[in-house]
């Protein structure tokens, strides 16, 4: 008889260690499960943010090309009694235009940045003379809405030679201008301003528009993402600006901050690193220096 | 013939079907160097971390987006997968980055680990780890990579 119990004691046992080894098995599994179902979700959400894109980014190619050739045909029926509405039309085709511009150049920096094909081209530049350019391309903009540009130049110089990238840092602050001008009042005035120090040179746009709400200040530099989102919004925009500005700012080993309020408008500053003992902010022969203390295949 | 330089910054890639000396420095940063033994091309990619979080852009700062990207890049070129070697450089624990991103650099290696054993490229030489930067030189037309360590004193 106890050889029996034995025997049934060990099944017992046998069959206990036997379950809880599927339960974990099954628990496992569950959070494999759940793991491949939050992915899931985030790739829906990813696709549906992409579609949306798409679709906004056709209407902000077709709206601005269908002003320019309805402008430019009044344009040619036009009489020469008809001059100033020609000016006006013409007038038009170049914010227009502009605006198809800058929204161009945002969107190929960003396939050329998700390809990989960006580097640095650093140069010596004049920082002021750049930042002058930029404000002269949005004067039309900022006019419409009666908005006010000014440049403060806290640097003490006429011309500030630096060693910089053109065409990026004239794009992010393109981009800070757009978005204060976006969400600006009207009446109202945007202050860029210049500043250095040994290490860096700043540069920020200050506005005193919408501002920023709390929970929309993790999500600005997500590419897609705008403020105001969802499908009947009127806003323009790609939602690309400020994540192509921060990849940029990274690139050249320098970073953006902001500070808003809702309501009390935006500041957003570019730090640009200045310091040159970086290796990456140099491109002489390639950074060849840095090699030379190398063997030669 | 005078060979091309090309100096590869961090968070991008590069490839060509001309012979180029791609240089690049390391840290806690990965490059991968491929080389298609067949076709005598190259390309190396340069990434800072090793999953791109959804955040931003989608851009080859991230192991996983670099990898795919110079895969891309060669087959755009013409290279056949199975004609494809692997050389892997960098990874090390940098002091300063120690405390903001824990074992970044192991976890960027692993990365392409993981990545290059997907594809079937192997890996045929490496360099990674340790608490040393890198200094690499790769020649896309021979697949040979000068590589050097960065002591204190430098």
């Amino acid at each position: 008889m106890s050889e029996i119990n034995i025997t049934n004691e060990i099944l017992i046992e046998e069959l206990q260690k036997r379950f809880s080894k599927y339960q974990n098995t099954l628990k496992e599994l569950k959070k494999v499960n759940d793991d491949l179902n939050k992915v899931n979700i985030k790739l829906a959400e990813s696709e549906e943010l992409k579609s949306h894109f798409l679709s906004n980014i056709a209407n902000e190619i077709i709206n601005p090309f269908t002003a320019i050739i309805g402008a430019s045909q009044m344009i040619l029926e036009a009489e020469p009694k008809d001059f100033e509405f020609a000016q006006k039309m013409a007038k038009n085709i170049y914010n227009e235009a502009s605006y198809l511009d800058f929204q161009l150049k945002n969107i190929f920096a960003a396939a050329e940045i998700e390809a990989g094909g960006i580097s640095p081209m650093y140069s010596k530049m004049n920082i002021l003379e750049t930042i002058c350019s930029v404000k002269e391309r949005y004067e039309n903009l900022a006019k419409d809405k009666n908005i006010k540009l000014t440049i403060d130049n806290k640097t003490n110089k006429e011309e500030y030679y630096i060693n910089g990238d053109n065409e990026k840092i004239s794009l992010i602050v393109s981009n800070f201008l757009n978005n204060a001008i976006k969400f600006s009042y009207e009446n109202s005035e945007i202050e860029i301003k210049i500043d250095n120090n040994e290490k860096n040179v700043c540069v920020s746009v200050k506005d005193t528009g919408e501002g920023i709400c709390e929970e929309k200040k993790k999500i600005i530099f997500d590419r897609f993402n705008r403020i105001k989102d969802n499908i009947n919004s009127i806003e323009r925009g790609s939602g690309l600006g400020l994540s192509i500005s921060n990849y940029y700012a990274e690139l050249l080993d320098s970073e953006i901050l902001f500070e808003s309020k809702k309501n009390q408008g935006s500041q957003f500053i570019l730090k640009l690193n200045q310091e040159i003992d970086d290796i990456h902010s140099l491109s002489i022969d390639d950074n060849q220096i840095f090699f030379e203390d190398m063997e030669t295949f | 013939m005078e060979i091309k330089q090309y100096y590869l910054y961090p968070s991008t890639l590069f490839a060509s079907d001309e012979p180029y000396h791609i240089k690049t420095i390391l840290g806690s940063c990965v490059a991968v160097c491929l080389w298609d033994s067949a076709l005598k091309i190259g390309g190396m990619n340069h990434y800072m971390l090793p999953l791109w979080n959804g955040k931003g852009l989608a851009s080859p700062k991230y192991g996983n987006i670099a990898m795919e990207k110079l895969i891309e890049k060669m087959i755009n070129l013409g290279s056949k997968k199975y004609n494809l070697q692997a050389k892997v450089f960098g990874g090390a624990e940098v002091l300063q980055q120690q405390t903001i991103n824990y074992n970044i650099g192991r976890r960027n290696v692993i990365m392409a680990y993981e990545s290059l054993r997907e594809h079937n490229i192997p890996i045929i030489s490496q360099s990674v780890k340790g608490l040393s930067g890198r200094k690499i030189i790769f020649a896309t037309n021979t697949g040979e990579v000068l590589h050097k360590v960065l002591t204190k004193n430098k």
